[in-house]
């Protein structure tokens, strides 16, 4: 099977200026800005505009066969365009990303660049996934994707395509906290509360893996997880009781 | 981070057939390397091929006493397989002590492997365990796999498909890890065959090495006693805000007795 997420067609609505006539078909370009501030005429990025649609304000279908195109032209170069237009007036179309997310189907639009977290907290607005540290140290950013824990931060959105994806929020069944909700509340596992998402997702992946972790494996699985307020006593004792409740 | 195009093609020769395609593009594994490098801007790829849609770059294999392990496969997976447990149980554990759970969800042999951190625990296992990594064009030893810090012969289109471990007598792992991401300050993998005794040093050097003097010493008596009076020497070893070169050089021999008494 192949998946190619972000290439293909790239819609954008353009201006053009001096044109003769705007209703005759004209091949122009679109020029990519060189790291020295020169312009070149992109290869790959000719296309020619459709001649129906009228002058100012047309849009026009580009397949780029070279990424990441810059969609600006050289305003101060004009002798060099076929026809001359200006910097960008539309946006690029995204590559939409479509995955289960807390049990329900959800899609939105992800840069290739865009960061899971990014995506479940901004896209989606589930800020219950929290951003520490950003550079895979914390582990507040931790969700499941397929069942396993991952630091959400040091995913991109595209790779979680097609996946079911659990956070914090999907945790509570029907107004009903999880087992791993309830003991944290109980055993006073959390004060501000910061990790404390992360914390129950990653101790959820270690009690489906080890049904009766000791208290030595709870604290080398929960590596990846910082605390900077409870000194993680309670947050143990929190993960082995859920795990008693979760297998009785 | 510099936008890229993101495609996670089915097979290796599409994935090299995608990453030929576009300049300075890279291929992608699990990630928990290149995206930390890609958010400092060290690695800016102009488009990213991802090898985790990939099965032939799956699965873990018995070969005439050999261990065949899938590039794809993760930490987890390795930590976890009751074949790599009951083959090289040191190797199930060195992949168990990765990083932290999340970053072993996701981490791959192959990427662990390309990437040739020097503080990466899997090169003292390939170096200890005379293995052999495998990619799409050739089979290369694993000693002349690691070249140094970062550095290996690897193409840019070329793509490791597995790594064949030779199942030893018996092998162990010890390493000290730095605290917070538990990446070896000094990390030594022993593996004895018969006479035959292999020590391989990580994350006290610029890259794997074979600790000689200690390979010579256990090849007579295979105990951590043996060791005794033998040392890898500072010279050429990292100092660094974790450890200085002779600290390192200690815990190497530190790490080399508790592994060979992990050999049990
Ligand atoms: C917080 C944290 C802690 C960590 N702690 C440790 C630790 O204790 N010990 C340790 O050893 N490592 C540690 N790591 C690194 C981790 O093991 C990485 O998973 C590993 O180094 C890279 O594997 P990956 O699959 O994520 O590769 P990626 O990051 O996807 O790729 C790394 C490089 O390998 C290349 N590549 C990937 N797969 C292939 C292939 N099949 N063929 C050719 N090239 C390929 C990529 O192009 C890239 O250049 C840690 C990482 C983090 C974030
Ligand atoms: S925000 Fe992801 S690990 Fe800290
Ligand atoms: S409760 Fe505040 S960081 Fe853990």
């Amino acid at each position: 099977m192949r998946k190619v997420v972000r290439r293909g067609n790239f819609v954008f609505t353009y201006v053009i200026e001096n044109d003769d006539d705007p209703t005759t078909p004209s091949t122009f370009r679109v020029y990519k800005k060189e790291g020295d501030g020169s312009w070149i005429a992109g290869a790959g990025f000719e296309t020619t505009r459709p001649g129906t649609d009228g002058g100012l304000g047309c849009s026009a279908t580009l397949t780029f066969t070279e990424h990441p195109p810059t969609l600006t032209t050289p305003r101060d170069e004009p002798c060099r365009l076929f026809a001359r237009f200006h910097p960008l007036s539309g946006s690029l179309s995204m590559p939409t990303v479509s995955l289960t997310v807390n049990g329900q189907a959800v899609e939105g639009e992800a840069e290739g660049r865009t960061l899971l977290v990014d995506f479940i907290r901004e896209t989606l607005g589930l800020t219950g996934t929290h951003v520490g540290c950003d550079t895979s140290q914390c582990g507040a950013c931790v969700v499941h994707v397929g069942g396993a824990s991952v630091k959400s931060c040091t995913m991109l959105a595209v790779e979680a395509d097609g996946a079911d994806v659990t956070t914090v929020e999907g945790l509570a069944t029907n107004g009903t906290l999880h087992p791993m909700q309830t003991a944290f509340h109980e055993h006073h596992g959390l004060q501000c509360g910061f990790c404390t998402p992360g914390m129950m997702l990653s101790g959820i992946d270690l009690v489906g893996r080890n049904a009766n972790p000791s208290e030595h494996e709870v604290r080398e699985w929960l590596e990846g997880n910082l605390c900077r307020c409870t000194g993680y006593h309670n947050i143990v004792k929190a993960v082995q009781a859920a795990a008693a409740e979760m297998g009785g | 981070m510099e936008d890229f195009a993101f495609h996670r093609p089915g097979s290796v020769a599409e994935a090299q057939e995608t990453l030929r395609g576009t300049e300075d593009s890279k291929f992608m594994a699990g990630g928990q390397s290149l995206i930390p490098l890609m958010k400092l801007d060290m690695a800016a790829p102009g488009a990213v091929v991802s090898l985790t849609g990939i099965d032939e770059l799956r699965g873990i294999e018995q070969q005439d006493g050999s261990l065949v392990i899938g590039a794809g496969m993760t930490h987890s997976e390795v930590a976890e397989s009751d074949d790599v447990r009951n083959a090289i149980s040191a190797l199930a554990g060195l992949a168990g002590s990765i990083g932290d759970p999340q970053v072993r969800n996701r981490g791959t042999l192959g990427g662990s492997v390309a990437h040739a951190d020097p503080a990466a625990d899997y090169p003292a296992a390939l170096v200890a365990l005379g293995a052999t990594v495998i990619t799409d064009r050739r089979e290369i030893a694993a000693e002349d796999f690691f070249q140094g810090m970062f550095e290996t012969p690897l193409e840019t289109d070329e793509v490791i498909t597995s790594v064949r471990f030779p199942v030893p007598d018996s092998a162990g792992y010890s390493k000290f890890p730095n605290p917070a991401s538990k990446y070896a300050i000094a990390g030594v993998m022993v593996a004895r065959n018969g006479a035959d005794v292999k020590v391989a040093v990580t994350g006290a050097g610029t890259g794997v090495f074979r600790a000689t003097a200690f390979e010579e010493a256990l090849a007579g008596d295979f105990s951590a006693g043996a060791l005794d009076g033998a040392s890898v020497s500072a010279d050429g070893l990292v100092s660094d805000t974790d450890a200085s070169a002779e600290y390192r050089a200690h815990l190497v021999g530190v790490m080399a007795r508790r592994a060979v008494e992990a050999c049990g």
